[in-house]
């Protein structure tokens, strides 16, 4: 039985190359999303995607103190994070969504029909539908297939003992890939290291330290050095699915309530 | 203040506050073929049930009504949602499996059980109605029982399928949304029926009915609203407020409850059908401003972020 694998970005090393982001295009074949220069730093992607499973963000924070005030420029490499208890996981009514052997969560592309609902069940907005949004440019001949698409963590890759194509190409070894409780020694410790160099590093992902409760432990989590939303993260990420019973329960009593009190006004006792 | 391409704000305090003002996570795909079904939908419901009510109860007139109604609007459900498909071709692919904390796939469930015993129910209705006398009518009433449950659920599952999401104008509200869908779906079959309906004696009796619901929809939807704050912007102030109040809350359902109280004293015909008629209008506005609102909410960080503080 395999054990459970993950990555752990540790954004402290982050060069911000973007071979991450090239590796898993490649290894994937990936088409390119076109060409825009959006203006955010050296951040050209945008976001995770149907078609980007890889993506460096850039934050450039201007320090306080004017013109010549150290700029803290934040780099991360955004992936998906494969949750313990994952959203999209539990809201694939086809079943196509599953976890692997690894622990992993990975899309079954021959049983997936495009629903769309693992999308807004996300709580980090990685999964995406492959349909056309407007003008971008793709490869010739590479349409849209409809389908939900995201990181496998390299599923085809583990199986044949290989890490992933981004953890591979990552020359600084901010991605690293593992089983996930040697991951985790291993973020307590560079976590104790860099807070002891004074920086406000911590382990986002970990359920005791920051919490991520509802989605559980992350399956690729991050060394961040300042707030999850600079990073465009959430602080207390919702499972979504958590909230199915209770708003069933409310919304089954509303409808036994209101046809009970219709079948009074339309059916009552005047006959 | 800096606007770099497409509106995106690079001042400090966007940079400070989100990832550069970029959206955190993403709306669903969803548009017209999903509002229409949700509008379809809850009157499939509405009137299944109803139908079934009236079944067990002996109320002939009212379950021929309802019934019909209930399956003229079961009809095209199936296809809209097929349609709306990224893959079409496998939608049978639904019924793999059942999760019961997916209301998609609860939803999958419930359309085709309600297609099998609500269809069910209508046929033996049809039956009756072409031969003048009842048809089976102990399995008339076992097909009432079977539908209930599935015609019940569909009145408002749809709310909580919407709200069982991150998007923050749906997720917050997660506990009223199902509910208002509720009052929603009957108000719209109520309105529905009261256009077929040519018996006098029946038009106060749906009034009376209709006027219920409509109190009960506007007091999830004010609740709602006051749940949600400042989360409910994109429905309230932004760019579908100038349907959502005029249309949705003022037309579908302020001046329909004005004008069936006053029909009530006067008894007029016009005032009832103009109020069956906004009233539908309300419902499918609701079901409209809910979806892409919704996607207002998703690109919206900050509101996202307040969801998901740390409390």
């Amino acid at each position: 039985m395999a054990t459970s694998k993950g990555f752990l970005t540790d954004t402290s090393l982050c060069i911000g190359c973007k071979a991450c982001e090239v590796a898993c295009k490649q290894w994937n074949q990936l088409p390119m999303d076109g060409v825009e220069w959006l203006g955010t730093s050296y951040d050209n992607t945008h976001s995770l995607g149907a078609t980007t499973w890889r993506h460096v963000t850039f934050a450039e924070l201007p320090g306080s103190g004017g013109a010549g005030a150290q700029t803290n420029w934040l780099m991360m490499s955004d992936v998906c994070k494969h949750c313990t208890h994952a959203g999209c996981l539990e809201a694939c009514p086809t079943g196509a969504i599953m976890r692997t052997e690894f622990d992993t969560v990975v899309i079954q592309q021959d049983v997936c029909n495009g629903c769309g609902y693992c999308v807004p069940s996300c709580p980090f907005g990685v999964v995406e539908l492959d349909v056309a949004h407007g003008p971008a440019p793709t490869l010739a001949g590479a349409g849209h297939d409809g389908k939900a698409h995201k990181c496998t963590l390299c599923y085809d890759r583990l199986q044949d003992g290989l890490e992933p194509a981004c953890a591979k190409a990552c020359p600084t070894d901010s991605i690293i890939f593992g089983d996930q409780d040697d991951l985790w020694a291993h973020a307590e410790k560079r976590v104790a290291e860099l807070q002891g160099k004074g920086l406000n590093a911590y382990h986002y992902g970990d359920e005791q330290v920051g919490g991520t409760e509802g989605v559980g432990r992350l399956g690729a989590s991050f060394i961040l050095l300042d707030e999850p939303h600079k990073y465009n993260l959430p602080e207390h990420p919702i499972l979504p699915q958590d909230h199915t019973f209770p708003g069933l329960a409310t919304m089954a009593a509303a409808a036994v309530g209101l046809a009970g009190a219709i079948a009074w006004a339309l059916m009552g006792s005047e006959e | 203040m800096n606007e770099g391409r497409d509106g995106v704000l690079t001042t400090t305090d966007e940079v400070r506050s989100s990832y550069y003002g970029f959206p955190v996570i993403k709306a669903a795909h969803w548009g017209w073929l999903v509002v229409l079904y949700f509008f379809f939908g809850g009157i499939a419901g509405g009137g299944l049930t109803i139908g079934a009510l009236a079944t067990l109860r002996g109320e002939r007139r009212l379950a021929r009504l309802a019934h019909y109604i209930g399956m003229a609007a079961l009809l095209p459900s199936p296809i809209l949602l097929i349609l709306d498909l990224g893959r079409p071709e496998r939608f049978l692919h639904m019924l793999r499996i059942l999760k019961v904390r997916s209301p998609l796939s609860l939803g999958s469930w419930a359309l085709t059980l309600l297609g099998l015993f609500g269809g069910g129910a209508a046929g033996l209705q049809l039956l009756s109605d072409l031969t003048g006398k009842p048809v089976l009518p102990a399995a008339q009433k076992a097909f009432a029982v079977l539908t209930l449950p599935f015609s019940l659920f569909l009145t408002g599952y749809t709310g909580v399928l919407l709200a069982v999401t991150n998007i923050p104008l749906w997720a917050r509200n997660y506990l009223l949304l199902g509910p208002t869908f509720v009052a929603s779906a009957f108000s719209t079959t109520l309105a529905a029926i009261s256009l077929f309906s040519e018996k006098h004696e029946d038009a106060e009796r749906l009034a009376r009915a209709e006027v219920m619901c409509a109190v009960a929809e506007l007091s999830f939807l004010t609740a709602g609203l006051v749940r949600l704050g400042r989360l409910g912007r994109p429905l309230t102030s932004g760019s579908w407020a100038a349907v959502f109040w005029p249309v949705t809350v003022l037309a579908g359902l302020l001046a329909p409850l004005g004008l069936n109280l006053a029909a009530a004293g006067s008894g007029s015909v016009t005032m009832r059908r103009a109020s069956a008629v906004l009233t539908l209008l309300g419902g499918f506005s609701l079901r409209t401003v809910m979806i892409f609102a919704g996607r207002e909410s998703a690109r919206r960080p900050e509101d996202y972020f307040e969801y998901t503080r740390k409390r």
